[in-house]
């Protein structure tokens, strides 16, 4: 009897409990199961409170990540071309759709393309989504909440990316 | 001669006063049967003595852990923003590229 109650409790808190997939909102289930290698990467609210506590030393990130709630990236690599389809793509698409999301960018080069989502609640972005498409290999961004742009390409810049003149800022060190 | 008697009433063994065995069996019966322990050894002391210890342990290992945590979550958030403001450049770029493109041609075609 004891012991049933305990169940009880326990399936509650876990009921209680956000999960790492409602924290991202989309279902990439499909693309993943395909792909050769795969990066995820979930931040959610707690994660990065307890991250912005940790960043005394990086004022820039700290000061970005005051309006974000959550953060999702998703990478996948594939062993050959054509390893994930057009309707693959779409499918992620489709999860991006008004009237909560609009496509502010879409650019198509060859085989290659980069989509911006952008989420708007009252006339504000709360969120933002990004879909970055190549033969081999796909990258999914999904920022909840809201983010300087300015700042976050800047953080971009970090990984080797040349900068743009004009369209961002270094982060101050 | 005199050092004679001096060794002899050197050696001489001398009596116990009256009563002194009783007084000593007396004081010997009055004693704890067990002999003082130090304070560490007590039964309470030592209680207490392991309950701040293991307590000091889970502090410190509560503290150690939410350290690694922190540091944790703040790598992966740096590594977060690095990859989402990557590919934010690199949709820019793209755009910057395309309209670069499309503007040479328009100049090419005057």
């Amino acid at each position: 009897m004891k012991r049933t109650r305990w169940l009880k409790v326990l399936a509650l808190y876990c009921a209680s409990v956000p999960l790492g997939a409602q924290t991202c909102p989309f279902n990439l289930e499909h693309i993943a199961s395909k792909a050769k290698e795969s990066v995820d990467i979930t931040l959610d609210s707690n994660t990065l409170k307890l991250a912005g506590q940790f960043l005394a030393g990086e004022p820039d990130a700290r000061s970005l990540l005051t309006g974000v709630k959550a953060i999702c990236i998703r990478n996948y690599e594939f062993a050959k071309e054509g390893e994930y389809s057009p309707d693959d793509l779409q499918r992620v698409r489709n999860q991006l759709r008004a009237p909560l999301w609009s496509r502010i960018v879409h650019t198509q080069e060859k085989n290659e393309s980069s989509e911006i989502f952008a989420r708007t609640e009252g006339g504000r972005i709360t969120g933002i989504a990004i879909v970055a498409a190549e033969p081999k290999e796909l990258h999914v961004v999904y920022i909840d909440g809201a983010i300087d742009i300015d700042k976050l390409s800047g953080f971009g810049q970090q990984l080797g990316i040349p900068p743009i003149p004009g369209a961002a800022r270094k982060p101050s060190k | 001669m005199n050092l004679e008697s001096d060794l002899r009433k050197a050696m001489r063994r001398p009596e116990p006063p009256e009563g002194f065995a009783e007084r000593v069996l007396a004081r010997a019966a009055a004693l704890p049967d067990t002999p003082a322990r130090p304070w560490w050894r007590r039964g309470r002391s030592r209680l207490v003595a392991v309950a701040a210890c293991a307590a000091l342990v889970v502090a410190m290992a509560g503290a150690g852990y939410r350290q690694w945590q922190g540091e944790r979550a703040r790598r992966k958030t740096l590594l977060a923003l690095a990859v989402a403001g990557g590919e934010w450049r690199t949709a820019q770029l793209r755009v910057r590229h395309i309209l670069a493109a499309r503007v040479g041609e328009r100049m090419e075609n005057r």
